[in-house]
């Protein structure tokens, strides 16, 4: 296949998961209760855009299961079946399913066809009995009403609808095959000095005789619609309440039939396949980030130098030099945004994960989600599916209770798994909540007992022994059913969380229902830090380990032996580490007064007064990977370039605390001692 | 050192007629292979990097990469004197990493023909065969070639 050809491919996926996530929008729509005929157009135009693109890759299965999908939608759209939940249902396992064949044609895999066979038979199987169907037969009219009717079709087609490759030949030819047909044009431009050749300027009406619905003759201009004014009258229509006679809501028929111009393109509607959005390489983004990073240095260098020239305040150099300023600031931002994404595709993902777990647990549970527009950092977005998965999934298997349970305790039957998602404080908070019975915390306790990870008569108190889940090795779960109770959940989740430099906390509240909320950075090439100086080397300590800075006084630091020493807060005896001795800048001063005490509390340690020379500045760092190779650096995670062009490093608070008795630096062996 | 020497140690290190670049360290030359070289610049004041080998410097900013800086006098066990701000950093790099070598002027660009390369001889320090490929003599000066690729510490040999 030739690279051109592969693109296109490419392209065609992207937009198949654009058209699925509209899919999936309608469908939640749908079984929510509140949604129009609109929603359930949007939900065919996505399958059959789908159909027609996998026809033109031949890719045979997904245009074969798309056409059985789009059979059934094609019923619903008509009236001619009940919306229950039982359609609901199915409607979603058709999704998932042309959701997994579009992956497994994406990646190349083979598509596993015996669950879309399985589907398929389901399709057919619903609509084949008659239970389903509409009990108001006066409106359920067979499709293909034999009668012939007359149509007149005014098509306008806007200038777009040339650049964008239609041809209004091909679509009056199709007509053509509907019926007899007659074409005639209404409008020219007399005009034609001034005249644009390549924006047509034809108006038609065609009268067509024909015995196929109305929505036969829409499907002719699905492909330009928004591309043209379309006007479609019925002129002696021979059946009285045909399924045709109710005004269709399709876009670009009536509403958009007064409207006129390029402004339809306005009308973009979601999953259309005219879509503003598109795919770039990720490494590209990054090496823009990293350009314009280094142009943030670059102009925080240029300021010095002119502020060391000792120019007047206010001469035209300095205040081109803060609009430059404020522009390199501007573009930094606007970069950062491209990165961020919409949380709405994950939850959409977490939809199924919840559908599939509720119907092997046999509960009933529904999804409520919060907060769908959510900006999220792509990188932490992808990293997120599978803690989520495993939260929900836990959620479902242990937090909910039995559909009898839930009765007994005056519950709704159906369970809810909410999901939120929410910009706190320049962090992404999530949410992921039950309104099951809440942790059991004696069980908690004897496990953790059992596991040696608590003794028999320790006293922990209620948040100890809800963070003991986050354990390696835990699982309350008595035994190991499908869905989770391996052990293997929370304790990676948690890991995966802290990875992404984020925390994970929960609330439960017994019979109401447990709560994990993760708190995440919003993106993960910027951090919030302080700019600390220790001996005589700059360094970056991320905002978000720090809980409170101390000024040290003469006497504030004393001894316990050993060169220990504690620093007394509040009465409380912490732990003191002197960073620029840890580090091996310095050796140990003699004496403590100026510093700073820098109080932190990493996870599974006690709380520490880390000690600085100086609080230099607050800013936000832009994060410079360290590249393997000169050796591990515990305590360092990253580098950072500070204004003056020089290298910050990123402190690890945890990671250093984990190693401070390394103290001081430590010789490598030189090669060799000759040359 | 290139990209297409194996790693057996037995091969020849330099083919025929490689363009190699000499530097100085003190009055001692040195050569490495051209094609690992990207960039010669000035030298810079370079970040500690805590817990590093002696003869990791720091690192470095080049032009918005953190580059690691190897002051290659230590890394081969030289005693040298006078590190002045007028020292190069020569910006090497090969499959994984680049990093800088601090040394202390680049002098030349050699065509040296393998033929005239003597491997060192046999030293009670077996280390000596890891870093030198080999020697030759230009005029009077002897030039030692260096392996670039055991210039860099091997990750988690440090601190631990």
């Amino acid at each position: 296949m030739s690279d051109h050809l592969n693109e296109i491919r490419a392209a065609f996926f992207v937009e198949c998961e654009e058209l699925l996530e509209a899919l999936f929008d309608s469908l939640g729509a749908l079984s929510s209760g509140s949604f129009d005929d609109e929603v359930i157009h949007v939900a065919f135009r996505a399958v059959h855009s789908i159909k027609g693109s996998a026809g033109a890759f031949s890719l045979n299965e997904l245009g074969k299961f798309s056409h059985n999908f789009e059979g059934l939608l094609d019923q619903i759209r008509d009236g001619n079946l009940k919306i229950t939940d039982q359609l609901v249902e199915l409607l979603f396992q058709c999704a998932d399913t042309l959701n997994d064949i579009v992956a497994q044609s994406g990646s190349g895999a083979s598509i596993d066809r015996v669950q879309m066979d399985r589907v398929c038979a389901q399709i057919s199987e619903y609509m084949a009995d008659p239970e389903h169907g509409l009990k108001l037969t006066s409106k359920h009219l067979p499709l293909e009403c034999h009668e012939w009717q007359n149509f007149r079709i005014e098509f306008r087609p806007v200038s777009e609808l040339y650049t964008s490759g239609n041809e209004p030949l091909y679509l009056l030819r199709s007509l053509q095959n509907l019926g007899n047909c007659q074409v005639s044009i209404t409008h020219q431009k007399r005009n034609l000095f001034g005249h644009n050749p390549e924006f047509g300027g034809l108006f038609w009406t065609i009268s067509l005789s024909t015995e196929v619905s109305k929505s036969e003759i829409l499907d002719v201009f699905d492909f330009v619609d928004g591309l043209c004014d379309l006007e479609i009258h019925e002129l002696g229509a021979e059946v009285n309440g045909s399924p045709i006679e109710t005004q269709s809501t399709r876009p670009g028929t009536n509403g958009e039939a007064q409207g006129s111009g390029p402004t339809e393109l306005k009308h973009n509607q979601v999953g259309s396949p005219v879509n503003s959005t598109i795919r770039v390489d990720l490494s590209r983004i990054d090496r823009l980030m990293n350009l314009v990073g280094e142009l943030v240095i670059n102009q925080a260098m240029l300021s010095q130098s002119v502020a060391d020239t000792s120019l007047a305040e206010q001469s035209r150099l300095s205040s081109a030099l803060d609009e430059f300023h404020q522009l390199t600031r501007d573009i930094q931002e606007s970069v950062m945004l491209i990165r961020a994404q919409p949380i709405k595709s994950l939850f959409q993902r977490m939809g199924r994960v919840v559908r599939e777990a509720s119907a092997e647990a046999g509960k009933t549970i529904v999804l409520k989600t919060e907060g769908d527009s959510t900006e999220v950092d792509k990188i932490v977005l992808e990293s997120l599916t599978e803690p989520l998965t495993h939260m929900i999934r836990n959620a479902i298997d242990h937090g909910v209770e039995t559909t009898e349970e839930r009765r007994a305790s005056n519950k709704s039957e159906t369970a809810t798994i909410g999901l939120s998602a929410a910009h706190q404080s320049g962090r992404v908070v999530i949410e992921v909540s039950d309104d099951g019975k809440g942790l059991n915390r004696s069980r908690i306790r004897d496990k953790a007992v059992e596991r040696k990870l608590l003794s028999e008569d320790a006293q922990p108190t209620d948040s100890e022994l809800d963070r003991m889940l986050f354990l390696p090795g835990f699982s309350t779960a008595n035994k190991v059913t499908e869905l989770s109770g391996r052990g293997v959940g929370l304790d990676v989740v948690s890991s995966t969380i802290s990875g992404l430099g984020g925390d994970i906390a929960v609330t439960t509240k017994a019979g109401t229902g447990t709560t994990f909320s993760i708190s995440l950075p919003l993106t993960l090439a910027i951090l919030d830090g302080m700019v600390i100086q220790a001996g005589n080397e700059t360094l970056v300590i991320p905002l978000s380990a720090i809980s409170e800075t101390i000024a040290i006084g003469p006497s504030d630091i004393r001894e316990v032996g050993r060169g220990n020493k504690v620093l007394s807060v509040r009465g409380h005896m912490t732990r003191v580490v002197d960073l620029s001795v840890t580090l091996g800048f310095n050796p140990v001063r003699p004496s403590f007064n100026g510093c700073i005490a820098l109080l932190v509390e990493p996870e599974n340690q006690p709380r520490t007064a880390i000690i600085v020379d100086a609080i230099l500045d607050q800013r936000q760092v832009v994060i410079k990977g360290l590249q393997n190779g000169y050796g591990d650096c515990p305590g360092i995670s990253a580098a950072t370039i500070l204004g003056n062009g020089r290298i910050a490093l990123i402190l690890d608070a945890a990671e250093l605390l984990e190693n401070s008795h390394l103290s001081g630096s430590k010789r490598h062996p030189v090669l060799s001692e000759a040359c | 050192m290139t990209k297409e020497k194996p790693e057996t140690e037995k091969q020849p290190p330099i083919q025929n007629n490689s363009k190699l670049l000499s530097f100085l360290i003190e009055d001692a030359v040195f050569a490495i292979n051209i094609m690992s070289v990207r960039e010669i610049r000035g030298w810079s004041p370079a970040t500690t990097l805590p817990h590093a080998p002696q003869f990791v410097q720091g690192v470095m900013n080049l032009r918005g990469v953190v580059l690691p800086v190897i002051d290659l006098a230590q890394r081969l066990g030289m005693q040298r004197e006078n590190y002045t701000e007028r020292d190069v950093i020569i910006v090497v790099e090969n499959e994984e990493n680049t990093f800088g070598l601090r040394v202390s002027a680049v002098s030349d660009i050699l065509s040296i023909n393998s033929a005239e390369i003597q491997t060192p001889p046999e030293f009670a320090d077996h280390n000596i065969h890891e870093t030198v490929l080999g020697l030759f003599l230009v005029g009077d000066e002897l030039v030692r070639i260096l392996d670039l690729e055991t210039m860099l510490p091997k990750p988690g040999t440090i601190a631990a």
